[in-house]
């Protein structure tokens, strides 16, 4: 992402580090949607996701696992406190209109559907598969490391299903993953939601349409808006 | 991925290195000199390594 985040095109540039599985990262997508909505200069804004494993212990090859089974297991606490402290997650996403069952979500590796979200970015389309992503996880229960659901996911937002399904197949897209789980390490990022604009301001966490608002404000004043009053002058 | 209570924390922005970090250099986690900006709200929550969302 380095030295485009207000190119020549007058663009302000988010980056966002989040995880197809992460309860925070669909609510915080939300609400910077919401933000953009009322953002006056949204056209001239771009989001890119970049990959981050909140599950790196899960292999590729990993039988689907109820996200309460892995969180008592991980922690060594009751199935049914790991419940109950879902349940929490999920009244805190309906507050913005996500519906959440994770009771019949399947926890498995994310790494191929990152690599799917970037064969997506390749083609216009990242918002859009993303979005996709997590309510196929947390509304419907699919098994988001699956070639087949996850080539199903993308001919839904327009994509070439055989092309994705083919960019799977043969990892075209690994080497874009690991890049940003390397860059995520070198930011020192270690939880998400992250949130980068600009290249210079960062939000951790899900956070308020009014703070992610906040942010776009002085972003943009101070890059692009910047650079638009100085080439006035 | 699961989680825990969704916590009220100050909406948190910080500034990031104006240097860029070249991707291809697998080097120690770089530091960023933090700038806050004012709270705004009630923050919803952040998941970390370790599997909890709080």
């Amino acid at each position: 992402m380095a030295g485009e985040a207000f190119g020549s095109a007058g663009r302000l540039v988010v980056d966002v580090w989040s995880d197809v599985v992460c309860p925070f990262c669909y609510m915080g997508d939300t609400l910077l949607d919401q933000a953009l909505e009322k953002f006056p200069h949204a056209s001239g804004v771009e989001v890119r996701y970049h990959s981050f494993l909140l599950m790196p212990e899960v292999a590729d090859g990993d039988a689907p696992v109820n996200p309460a089974d892995h969180l008592a297991a991980k922690h060594g606490i009751p199935r049914e406190q790991a419940v109950a402290m879902n349940e929490q997650v999920s009244a805190r996403a309906r507050q913005i209109g996500l519906e959440y069952r994770l009771d019949r979500a399947q926890a498995v590796s994310t790494r191929t559907a990152h690599q799917l979200s970037h064969f997506a970015a390749a083609h216009g389309k990242q918002r859009e598969m993303i979005r996709r992503l997590f309510q196929a996880y947390f509304t419907e229960g699919l098994v988001v490391s699956d070639h087949e659901v996850l080539a199903d996911l993308a001919a839904e937002v327009g994509l070439d299903r055989a092309d994705a399904l083919a960019a799977l197949a043969s990892g075209r897209y690994v080497a874009a993953v690991e890049a940003d789980l390397r860059q995520a390490r070198q930011y020192g990022i270690s939880g998400v939601p992250f949130f980068v604009f600009a290249e210079k301001y960062a939000v951790s966490g899900a956070q308020p349409v009014e703070a992610f608002l906040q942010a776009l404000d002085t972003s943009w004043n101070e890059t692009v808006g910047s650079a638009a009053a100085g080439a006035a002058r | 991925m699961t989680s825990s209570n969704a916590t009220a924390e100050p909406a948190t922005a910080v500034r990031t290195p104006d240097e860029h970090i070249p991707e291809a250099a697998e080097a120690a986690p770089a530091t960023p000199a933090f700038e806050l900006l004012p709270v705004v709200g009630e923050a919803f929550g952040v998941c970390d390594l370790d599997g909890v969302c709080s």
